[in-house]
């Protein structure tokens, strides 16, 4: 985080106080910023409890990022169009599944911005056994950058922890193959074919996402 | 291509060397250069600063866009240069040195500028070759000029190139380029001493003798290289000037790339002294490692229950347009967006607002649009968004549809699809200004910090202290600013007075900065207006800022898809008063300019102005910048007018660099704060414009095309 440390010093070199609170609030953001890559290992899992989740009615899922010094955060679900679902984080992140499959990110730095998620989707039911998907990034100058992948699925029989409990699932592994990139995703899914976790390959800047439904 | 971050990068690299490894025996021994491990993914650079050896240029370019700037310590002698790769195959260079002593003047600060220019790419059978200029332009300390060819094999380098001026130090023979004309025999002495200083020395370019270099570099590993070489240059000056000593003509170095944005070097240098180097490389087309940035999740598109877009029974309720305009104010609040203008139809919205801390506006066109479809009823079928600038100018407007955006929202292909979808036209139907728009006011209360830069007797000269600023708009279009200032320390007074012989429009400028007491650099009352649908207008009066102040006046043609702009600017402008209160001085002048603006391909921005300088000169001035689409600009300018070299005085003519860098695009978060700067190597009296807030072109062409596609990967962001 060379390049934020120098941003906080341009931005201390230019503190100001102003009526919009502007300079503050970017002096704020950067150094959040450069929290980032020291972010307190909380283990947020520990704490929660069905008690707390069912606080709040709304469905629920526990994100994880391993890249990210494990950075957790509860999502909720925030909005339904058709087989996609839109989550947001307290802090203002967002995800969205199709069919329970990621399709994109939104704030997590780096973001997945769509992803064709056909194919996994028919996987996961058990159809096919081999398929293609495509991720949509951003890159440094604003430009949509595709990557198709190439992925391989097979399933067996296994348990996993999600919704307080510890569930009897199919786990279907997913490799995918690209040109420069490769990443094997993971699926549980419940014989209703609902994706009670998974962990899922997000680009190289957020890493793999581990989600865990809870309610 | 996406960035890799380092792990990433290493195993690619790996198994690009596992690839090479397996096509050479294929192809008989044949190098392939674009798979080469990653030491050679982009070249190594000398100690002037470019590609290169030690001392000696190679022909490979860096990649495109990247910023070098190192720095280069030997025995006498300091050297700052910046080299950017302005294209794949051009580059340019501005180096700033510092001598112990030259010509009797101690220490010495030397200016020059370099432009490199790649010929031929490498192939497999094939060296990348290169011609070069160094200082082309300068007093000629550093000024000579190469061809040269490298050709990789595996983890060897090896160049040869031919060279003059201070390249053909010794071994020099013939000038080959003699067969075409006995001018280019002899190398004419050129303009030297301060007063030469800025002329182009093109009757110098490939002059005279010409002299062999060659040199080797071999790749260790991923990060260290080895580097010996035959250098003909004889450092006459500097052995003459300061303690250095020449003894050998073989330099050996090395160089170890720390992080991909860091390298070091050394050298032993003509057998007699150690140098030391330091690079920093950046891109401006990577910035950060997290592209997209951190601005929190949009709201989703709110979809429509079938049948409910035929209710339209909200439109009997009591006030329903308000009670819908506060909850846009709303929404567009938490996203830090302004609401200027609101109203709805049965079938259609008009919304108009600023971009408050935002900085792309198709994201911000598409979190709006999302935000309708949270707020309006089902209905509302038609989005009108318009894009209003920070001085109330409405510049263009984006129509959308809800069924679109419910259509598109999670489509794989949403962004383009999208944009292929909207309309996007001059704004000129505008909805009705909110009441809580205006009277817009702020201020602020901070430092302020004014710097000038290279100098012929320092680097930098730094004035610094406290200033107040405000802006109050009372109605759209119309805005009121001043600022004061208290300078607290500085040391810009020290410069020597001006000896211009031209009118000192810009040369007292250290008797501006260097005042004790409260100044108030500006106060200005700006109009800006819309006389046509194309067109865009501005009238300022006031002190523009701290050395003129007077009437200006400027209109601007810029259709909405156009790549085209044309543009006009009558000032008159009269000389402030070294303590910047009221007051003036009795030097008045009209001034202004015709301009032309282009909108290029890959980024590039020409800019052209003719008219009238302050000093009364005429002369027309050229600028190219090249903007990435994070925001990112560089560029550079200069101005020829009817002033001779002479009159001109130091640097013949008033050139220099730009650059403008988005805070946003370096850190990933929301705010528009920018760091923006203009380099000159000296300001003089010729060719000097008028400064005045607000001039139109630079408002206008973010919110319109090409503009607005280049980011509209962002719509959905």
């Amino acid at each position: 985080m060379k390049i934020a440390s120098m941003a906080l010093l341009c931005a201390l070199a230019l503190a100001a106080c102003s009526s919009d609170g502007a300079t503050k609030k970017t002096f704020t953001e950067l150094s959040a910023l450069i929290r980032v890559s020291k972010a307190p290992a909380v283990n947020l899992r520990a704490q929660l409890t069905p008690e707390i989740a069912a606080q709040t009615d709304a469905p629920l899922f526990l994100l994880t990022l391993p890249q990210r010094d494990a950075a957790q955060a509860l999502f909720a679900q925030e909005q339904t169009s058709g087989a996609n679902t839109s989550w947001r984080s307290g802090s203002g992140e967002g995800i969205v599944l199709q069919g329970g499959v990621l399709q994109a990110t939104r704030g997590l730095g780096g973001d997945l911005i769509t992803s064709d998620v056909a194919d996994v989707r028919a996987a996961l039911a058990g159809r096919i056994h081999r398929g293609e998907r495509v991720h949509r990034h951003l890159d440094g100058e604003d430009k949509l950058i595709a990557e198709a992948y190439v992925c391989d699925y097979t399933r067996s029989a296994d348990s996993t922890q999600a919704y307080f409990q510890t569930l009897p699932a199919t786990r279907i592994n997913e490799s995918c193959t690209g040109l420069v990139q490769e990443f094997d995703n993971t699926y549980w899914v419940d014989g209703t074919g609902r994706v009670l976790r998974a962990i899922e390959w997000a680009g190289p800047a957020i890493g793999y996402i581990e989600r865990e439904q809870l309610q | 291509m996406p960035v890799l971050n380092r792990a990433g990068r290493g195993r690619v690299a790996a198994r690009a060397c596992v690839l090479a490894a397996t096509t050479c025996a294929l192809s008989a021994g044949a190098a392939l250069p674009q798979e080469s491990p990653w030491i050679w993914n982009r070249p190594v650079l000398n100690f002037m600063g470019v590609p290169g050896i030690i001392d000696m240029p190679t022909a490979h370019s860096a990649r495109d866009a990247d910023i070098d700037v190192s720095l280069s310590i030997l025995d006498g002698s300091r050297r700052l240069t910046g080299h950017f790769q302005i294209t794949p195959r051009l580059s340019g260079v501005f180096r700033y040195a510092n001598l112990d002593s030259y010509q009797g003047i101690d220490p010495y600060y030397d200016r020059s500028f370099d432009l490199r220019f790649l010929l031929h790419e490498e192939t497999a059978r094939m060296p990348a070759v290169t011609v070069g200029l160094q200082d082309f332009g300068g007093t000629g300390i550093y000024a000579g000029e190469y061809l040269v060819a490298t050709k990789t094999f595996g983890r060897l380098r090896a160049t040869t190139g031919l060279g003059w001026g201070r390249f053909a130090g010794r071994d020099g023979f013939d000038n080959p380029l003699g067969l075409f004309s006995d001018e280019f025999k002899t190398r004419p002495s050129g303009p030297s001493g301060v007063q030469g200083t800025g002329q182009l020395d093109a009757k110098q370019w490939f002059r005279g003798d010409a002299a062999l270099f060659a040199g080797l570099q071999y790749a260790v590993n991923d990060r260290l290289t080895l580097s010996a070489e035959y250098s003909t240059d004889t450092y006459s000056n500097e052995e003459q000037y300061t303690s250095f000593e020449y003894r050998s003509p073989v330099n050996v170095g090395l160089s170890y790339r720390y992080s991909n944005s860091l390298s070091i070097s050394g050298a032993w240098l003509h057998g007699s002294a150690v140098a030391a180097g330091l690079t920093y490389t950046f891109n401006p087309k990577t910035p950060n490692r997290y592209p997209g940035g951190f601005d929190r999740a949009p709201f989703p598109v709110t979809p429509r229950p079938p049948g409910s877009a035929a209710d339209l029974g909200w439109t009997q309720l009591a006030d329903a347009d308000g009670i819908l305009r506060d909850n846009m104010q709303r929404y567009l609040a938490i996203d830090d967006l302004l609401l200027e203008g609101f109203d709805v139809g049965p079938r259609s919205a008009r919304i108009s607002l600023r971009m408050g801390r935002q900085t792309a506006p198709a994201q911000v066109i598409g979190r709006v649009a999302r935000m309708m479809t949270n707020n309006l009823p089902p209905s509302v079928e038609r989005y009108d968004i318009t894009l209003i600038d920070n001085n109330g100018l409405a510049v263009s407007t984006v129509t959308l549809t809800r069924s679109d955006l419910e259509e598109l929202e999670h489509a794989p292909d949403g962004a383009w699809q999208s944009f292929a979808r909207a309309k996007i036209v001059s704004a000129q139907d505008l909805p009705t200004v909110v009441d809580a728009a205006y009277p817009k006011a702020s201020w602020r209360l901070g430092p302020y910090l004014e710097a000038s830069y290279f100098d012929p007797e320092s680097p930098i000269r730094l004035t610094f202290g406290a200033e107040l600023s405000g802006r109050y708009e009372p109605a759209p279009g119309l805005v009121l600013q001043g600022a004061l200032r208290q300078k607290l320390a500085g040391n810009a007074g020290d410069l020597p007075t001006s000896n211009s012989v031209l009118e000192h429009v810009r040369s007292d400028n250290a008797r501006y900065a260097d005042q004790d007491g409260i100044t108030m650099p500006s106060l200005t009352a700006a109009k800006f207006f819309r006389p046509g649908e194309d067109v865009f207008g501005r009238i300022t009066a006031g002190w523009f800022e701290p050395m003129f102040g007077g009437l200006s006046g400027e209109v601007l043609w810029k259709p909405v898809d156009s790549r085209l702009g044309l543009g006009l600017e009558i000032n008159y402008a009269k000389q402030r008063e070294y303590e910047q209160g009221f007051g003036f001085q009795s030097y008045d002048v009209w001034t202004g300019h015709a301009s032309a603006y282009w909108q290029g391909d890959g980024g590039f921005a020409y800019q052209l102005d003719a008219g009238r300088y302050l000093a009364g000169d005429w002369g027309a001035t050229l600028g190219i910048d090249r903007t990435f689409g994070n925001g990112i600009s560089i560029g550079a300018f200069a101005t020829l007018t009817d002033v001779s070299f002479d009159d001109f005085g130091e640097g013949s003519f008033d050139k220099g660099i730009r650059f403008d860098i988005p805070l946003s695009a370096l850190t990933g978060q929301r705010t528009r704060a920018s760091i923006s700067r203009t380099i000159r190597p000296v300001q003089r009296d010729g060719g000097a414009r008028l400064e005045v807030d607000g001039r139109l072109y630079e408002q206008v062409r973010d919110f319109q095309q090409p503009a607005l596609q280049s980011d509209w990967g962002r719509f959905w962001r």
